[in-house]
């Protein structure tokens, strides 16, 4: 029997809580990826150790095709694993997930290849790998080094699996929304059943109706609201604001709104509010 | 006589990275050996992504004897003159740490000597900190940390092999202790460790679990299987793809028809550099077949992985086909307009600003070079257009390439297409006089907005690629014989810009610098000092290339001709005495006898261009004498001034010529 969507997810899940990490749920603002939640952003700062695996809905407003294409989203699935410290055996332990997942190590040809990371809003950086599987990028890998402007030791590693990606090689699917997310007691519901009118709408949204005036004011309404809960190290609201900036951010560059040298400025307004947020954590980390 | 064996193994290193450390570690492990006096035949640095080897073959098993020879003060110092050691005397041997000593004669004086030996030690005693100071000097190209705090290294180090023969000589590094235990290929074979049992087995014992360690090796199985399909290949993508394996499999896999109608440069772009396959090209045209070099293939799972790869492969083109669809939709005109939205660089407006600077400069070239006026402003007007293309977007190295396809398609003219795809070309076609106009134009802008912005090429810091641009443009302007001054080159720049004419003269003298250059290698004067010559003359800013080059070859070939002696040290005598020359030459107050002598000089300095040595010889005639004759510091300061002033118009005129002075060394010395 084919293995489902949530089937996968719940495999990793398990997987990962089997070794020893907290299984999370996905965080309730928008964001461009799992390394932007909080779970991830602030826990791999500071020397408090830190495993965790949660399922992440991340947006991303400019890769949007109208659901045209099989392999494009705005909207998609990662599930990230972070490790603080980075196991010495952190490449066994993910093909062993993959594993889990019933890819045997022998049928297929698994590499790792180099790709470094670097998010110039977040202030953070990190080397690593994309994983290919027979050729196809299943999984991000990376270690980080800095995060919020500030350099890190212990180091964390963070494994990101593309869950719509890695759903696709299992089940053998050439279009993303042709995945089965759950045989049901209905039938078979797909991916498309459930995310393709969403994402179709979404881009009329992204590309055309979001009011470029109004992303502005919400920009601007976001970081002084950030600055002001910084003042009051209020760290994990400041946060969120910071991500909203983040966000509205990409729904201008979505709209063609932003010039480049706009660009630059506001991306380094984001980063200002990463970095006051990773202080303010760090001024009073929390203990596990 | 052994083999010493050291394997660095890691987590997988990026491929490009390992072609430059497997040197480095070469060259730093023969220089360790021979710090330490250990004798060896070759040192053998092999590796893949996943390991570097160092083998050191033909190692002596002990370390050389050392004697030095030190020389201390001479003996009327260093001893008394009752023969005892005087405080400096003493101090020498103290300072050498020695006690005997010698009297030893060098020429006629006498010296304390002392000899010391650095005795031989076993090479096993000291090879564990050699070894540990070698890797541990190793340049990174890119640095991480893993874990609590580990590192520095290119990725998490996890084991080290470190045998003399096959005895564990100790070496420790970033917290891993070695041993004799080296992991095998990470998905092949049923063992994921193997024991070294002796350096000299290593790669034998590696190869039986499916690591081939040697590049050679690797390398020779991939180009046998793309020789054998007589493919034409990437060198650069080949060296990557030797690194990206241990154990390299070729698959066969094919492209399906419907991605076939695709641009065929997109296609292999897209299968190079996104999927590292190897496009089946075969006499220049692209096929329907891709090779795939895998590295972890067996019987079991070889259609396994063709049919993954495959997928991959489909669904990367298409999203090709999406954004040849997409473009293909667009209008060039509409993405010309987008332009004046993408900043070219801070300070110097948009890419648009940029095409609408570079149309005249195309119409100037255009005439320059006889080409089609029309279709090089053309050319240069839709030129960036592609730019902003979805193709070029997703994949920036087909930028040109792309243009001159979409441009075809929308009907522009064959030479207008075709300067646009080869508008990128690092030599500018000088055969295709349209490509010439607009490459030059391009170039040319570029050039000069970065030295108006201050982006002025200082040692390897050249962002913008200013050198490559400038060399580009003085190498076709020589090639294609257009006879215009750098100066109006660079002005014509700076006209277009409108600013930054302070930066003008700096601009020139770098392009003079190009030239000369190009002088060297071009075919023009392998010799640097008649090029010098020439490019260093004051004049030269204000020569034409074509000038230039005919003077320094034409100098080259007279270079061993006793001639050139002789006016050289004629024109440099000359010139010395006119440089404190301040009045004006007025002919008509020489003597009359002297006016008579000096008129061939005269008439020549008024008369045309100098085109050859030949020309030189009114001033070997007659000036020698001349200064035989005539004093030209005459005490009377009018007559003085009056002949210095003359020699300076003499000089002045010379120098439309070369620049004598840097012509002397290559002669055996001028005379004063």
């Amino acid at each position: 029997m084919t293995r489902s969507f949530q089937d996968i997810i719940l495999t990793l899940q398990t997987y990962w809580s089997d070794r020893g990490c907290v299984v999370l749920q996905p965080y309730d603002t928008e964001k461009g990826a799992g390394t932007m939640s909080p779970h991830t952003f602030l826990r791999v700062l500071g020397t408090t150790p830190w495993n965790v695996a949660y399922v992440e809905p991340s947006r991303r407003p400019t890769d949007g095709r109208y659901a045209d294409n099989p392999n494009r989203l705005q909207h998609y699935f990662q599930f990230q694993v972070v490790l603080k410290p980075s196991p010495f055996d952190i490449q066994d332990l993910y093909i062993g997930s993959l594993e889990s997942l019933g890819i045997s190590r022998q049928d297929h040809d698994i590499r790792f290849v180099e790709d470094n990371w670097e998010s110039p809003t977040l202030g953070a950086w990190g080397v690593g790998w994309e994983v290919w599987l027979d050729g196809m990028e299943v999984t991000q890998f990376t270690y980080f080094q800095q995060c919020g402007g500030l350099d890190l030791n212990p180091i964390s590693v963070e494994v990101t699996y593309g869950l719509e990606r890695l759903a696709m090689f299992i089940q053998n699917k050439t279009s993303v929304y042709d995945i089965i997310w759950k045989e049901s007691r209905n039938g078979l519901v797909t991916y498309g059943d459930i995310y393709r009118q969403s994402e179709v709408d979404y881009c009329h949204y992204n590309f055309t109706h979001a009011s470029v005036d109004r992303l502005v004011t919400q920009f601007e309404l976001a970081e002084a609201e950030c600055n002001e809960l910084i003042a009051h190290k209020l760290v994990s609201p400041a946060y969120d604001f910071c991500l909203k900036c983040s966000h509205t951010f990409n729904l201008l560059d979505a709209r063609g709104a932003i010039s480049v040298t706009e660009r630059m400025a506001y991306i380094l307004r984001i980063r200002k509010l990463a970095k006051k947020c990773a202080e303010a954590y760090l001024a009073h980390p929390v203990e596990v | 006589m052994t083999i010493y064996l050291l394997e660095l193994g890691f987590e997988e290193i990026p491929a490009r990275f390992i072609p430059g450390l497997i040197a480095e570690l070469r060259s730093r492990w023969m220089d360790a050996l021979n710090t330490a006096h250990i004798e060896y035949q070759d040192v053998e640095v092999v590796g893949t992504y996943r390991r570097i080897a160092t083998l050191i073959h033909g190692m002596a098993d002990e370390s050389a004897q050392i004697s030095h020879r030190i020389r201390g003060p001479i003996r009327s110092v260093a001893f008394t003159e009752a023969n005892e050691l005087t405080p400096a005397g003493a101090g020498f041997l103290r300072k050498n740490n020695v006690t005997d000593f010698v009297v030893e004669a060098e020429g006629d004086k006498h010296y304390i000597v002392s000899y010391t030996t650095i005795p031989s030690r076993p090479t096993v005693d000291i090879l564990g900190s050699i070894a540990t100071s070698v890797v541990s000097g190793i340049s990174l190209p890119i640095a991480m940390k893993w874990g609590d705090g580990y590192g520095p290294f290119i990725r998490p180090v996890h084991w080290i092999v470190s045998l003399l023969g096959d005895r564990h000589v100790p070496v420790e590094f970033l917290g891993i202790r070695s041993g004799a235990m080296t992991r095998t290929h990470r998905f092949l074979g049923s063992y994921r460790e193997a024991t070294i049992t002796s350096a000299s087995d290593y790669v034998t014992i590696l190869n039986d679990h499916y690591v081939n360690v040697l590049p050679a090796g690797r390398r020779d199985i991939i180009r046998n299987e793309l020789d054998l399909n007589r493919i034409h290949y990437d060198v650069t993508l080949l060296e990557e793809v030797v690194f990206l394996t241990e154990w390299p499999v070729p698959i066969w896999g094919a492209i399906d028809s419907d991605h076939m109608t695709l641009p065929a440069p997109a296609v292999v772009e897209c299968i190079q550099k996104n999927q590292k396959y190897f496009p089946a090209i075969i006499d220049g045209q692209l096929t329907d077949r891709y090779l795939i070099i895998a590295d972890s293939v067996t019987p079991a799972n070889e259609a396994i992985i063709k049919r993954g790869n495959h997928s991959v492969l489909r669904a990367r083109l298409e999203d090709v086909k999406f954004f040849w669809n997409e473009d293909r939709n667009n209008s060039y005109d509409n993405w010309v307009k987008k332009l004046d939205a993408i900043v070219y660089q801070k300070g110097l407006g948009s890419v648009g600003d940029k095409v609408r600077r570079m149309m005249p400069l195309a119409d100037r070239f255009a005439q320059w070079i006889g080409a089609d006026r029309v279709d090089s402003v053309r050319a240069a007007q839709l030129s960036k257009g592609d730019l902003v293309s979805q193709m070029v977007q997703e994949l920036p190295k087909l930028q040109g390439v792309m243009g001159g396809i979409y441009a075809q398609l929308s009907g522009e003219s064959s030479a207008v297409s075709s300067a646009i795809t080869h508008l990128y070309d690092s030599d500018i076609r000088i055969d295709q006089p349209v490509c010439a106009a607009l490459a030059l134009a391009d170039r040319l802008d570029t050039v000069v907005s970065c030295f108006a912005n201050g982006l002025i090429p200082t040692g390897s810091q050249d962002p913008w690629g200013v050198r490559r641009a400038a060399l580009a443009v003085v190498r076709a302007l020589h090639r294609l014989h257009i006879p215009m001054t750098l100066t109006d080159l660079v002005s014509m720049g700076f006209d277009g810009l409108g600013t930054g004419r302070d930066k003008q003269d700096l601009c020139i003298s770098f392009m003079m610098d190009r030239a000369r250059y190009i002088f060297e290698t071009d075919g023009v004067g392998s010799d640097m000092i008649p090029v010098s010559a020439v490019v260093d003359s004051v004049i030269s800013p204000h020569r034409s290339l074509v000038q230039m080059a005919h003077s320094a070859s034409h100098l080259q070939s007279r270079i061993s001709d006793p001639r050139l002696k002789l006016i050289t040290e004629t024109v440099i005598r000359v010139s010395r005495l006119g440089r404190s020359a301040s009045g004006r030459f007025d002919p008509s107050r020489l003597d009359t006898n002297e006016r008579a002598g000096l008129d061939p000089v005269i008439q020549w300095m008024a008369g045309t261009d100098i085109h050859t040595l030949d020309d030189f010889h009114v001033l070997t005639d007659v000036m020698p004498a001349y200064f035989e004759s005539t004093l030209i510091m005459d005490p009377d300061l009018d007559i003085r001034s009056n002949r210095l002033s003359f020699l300076r118009d003499v000089s002045t005129k010379c120098e439309l010529f070369a620049d004598f002075e840097k012509l002397s060394p290559a002669l055996g010395g001028a005379q004063n």
